[in-house]
């Protein structure tokens, strides 16, 4: 839940289109019109061939049927999706979105950097034209898709298993963001304990803990490091103090504050979740 | 501890430049890999406009058999593409490069005319591929401006802005589609 909130914290100026992207979700394959356009019978069996397929080769295969576009571009839309769910393992890139717009009868195949090379646009446009569109022509979506993820799989697979390390380019440095991300679980784990610990002296320890760190990392002088240590401590002391209380009102009231996190996992079995690929945009589109 | 108390005026200073020189080389370094990040996402803009000249050839060999009177729209292309070669800055290429697409844009207009290109395998093939490089084009010009965006964001806040002030760190410019580009080669079926 943590991890959600705070990804879709950091997109949300990014997508501020017309269409919302759905949240992440924990199957390969999703009908967002309910049951107009695949039953459950029939996304259970396109699910276990797209997750046979990452099982053997890794290439992650997501499958999207909506209702409308929402007035924006098929472009866009799985575009957005595509960045939204980090389709593909995030060293490889090797995902491909199969988006569906019901309503504005409009197909695209949306690849990922790493399976340009084995799915061509030229491939996604005679894939959708040959095997898919027939059959959305005739109101049967499961055959079209099922088809279409044949031929997907036929392009990707077996021999043609895209390397590790196919990356657009090397990121170079720290991830800011995954920095800023692990320091605020460590900051949203402290501050609970902290907030929940008996003890007054709790959050100086952690800050002299914290400023023994700071002079070990940087070797500070003498004074500097006097410093460095007080000073956490002393702030240390502080926050403990007003989590602390503020913890117990809480605790009266039975609402928590944002810092004490939501605790539980997601759990549930399936897949753990996209792999955090990448795409620049490659495939195409069709209509019928 | 009594040598604190009587070096407390030092103590404190010395502790205050050296949390200001800490955040000085944070907001700096940070400053340069946004900056960095920024340059490899145009050189990703730049290849994908690599790969639209690199069709072009391709699509005048497939259509200038039957365009024979329509001359002027290649020499518009071609004089596009040298400029877009002799451009140094930045704001030069975007310039030449949008000239490049209004004038594929009018092109694929123009081969609506010819019903013998529209029912062509190879032109529709070529069509499909500049309709996905021009998507291509588009998402690496969005994920360009996003990353200015968050950089200027960055350079302008306070009290970041001091420090961009102070290494004459300047906001860099966005992505602008310049006038009559606006219409992308958009390729319809």
């Amino acid at each position: 839940m943590k991890k959600v909130f705070l990804v879709s914290l950091l997109l949300l100026p990014v997508f501020a289109a017309a269409f919302t992207v759905p949240d992440k979700p924990s199957t390969y394959v999703n009908d967002y019109t309910g049951i107009l356009a695949l039953s459950a019978e029939q996304e259970a069996i396109l699910e276990e061939k797209v997750a046979n397929f990452e099982k053997s080769t890794t290439n992650e295969i997501a499958v999207v049927v909506i209702n409308s576009l929402e007035g924006d571009t098929i472009e866009n839309v799985a575009q957005n999706i595509f960045t939204a769910w980090g389709i593909g393992k995030a060293d490889k890139n090797n995902g491909v979105l199969v988006l569906v717009s019901v309503d504005d009868r409009q197909a695209r195949i949306h690849t990922g950097y790493g399976v340009e090379g084995d799915l061509p646009d030229l491939a996604t446009y005679y894939i959708q034209q040959d095997f898919m569109i027939p059959a959305f022509r005739e109101g049967n979506y499961f055959l079209g898709i099922d088809n279409g993820l044949d031929k997907i799989i036929e392009a990707l697979g077996g021999a043609n298993i895209v390397p590790e390390g196919y990356t657009k380019q090397s990121s170079s440095g720290i991830n800011i963001e995954m920095l800023l991300f692990f320091g605020f679980i460590v900051f949203e784990v402290l501050f609970s304990m902290l907030a929940k610990s008996k003890s007054w002296w709790g959050g100086g320890v952690v800050g002299g803990v914290l400023g023994g760190g700071i002079i070990w990392y940087f070797g500070l002088a003498f004074l500097a490091g006097i410093f460095a240590f007080v000073v956490p401590v002393v702030i240390g002391l502080i926050i403990d103090y007003f989590v602390s209380k503020s913890y117990g009102h809480a605790r009266s009231l039975g609402t928590y504050p944002w810092w004490m996190g939501r605790g539980g996992g997601s759990g549930g079995g399936g897949f753990g979740g996209f792999g955090g690929g990448m795409s620049g945009g490659g495939g195409s589109s069709t209509r019928w | 501890m009594n040598f604190i108390k009587t070096n407390l005026k030092w103590v404190v200073i010395i502790g205050i430049v050296a949390i200001l020189a800490l955040w000085a080389t944070a907001g700096y370094n940070s400053f340069v890999t946004m900056g960095e990040k920024i340059d490899g996402q145009w050189a990703q803009v730049e290849s994908q406009y690599q790969r639209r000249f690199d069709l072009i050839p391709n699509i005048e060999a497939t259509v200038k058999g039957e365009l024979k009177q329509e001359q002027e729209i290649f020499l518009a292309i071609a004089e596009a593409r040298t400029r877009y070669s002799g451009a140094v800055t930045t704001e030069d290429k975007v310039k030449a490069a949008s000239q490049v697409e209004s004038a594929l844009g009018r092109l694929l207009v123009i081969t609506e005319n010819y019903p013998v290109l529209q029912s062509s395998r190879a032109f529709s093939d070529l069509r499909i591929e500049l309709s996905g490089t021009e998507n291509r084009i588009a998402v690496e010009r969005m994920n360009y401006n996003n990353l200015v965006r968050d950089f200027n964001a960055s350079v302008k806040q306070f009290p970041r802005f001091i420090l961009a002030a102070l290494f004459g760190v300047d906001a860099r410019s966005y992505f602008e589609i310049t006038e009559g580009a606006e219409t992308a080669p958009k390729v319809e079926f």
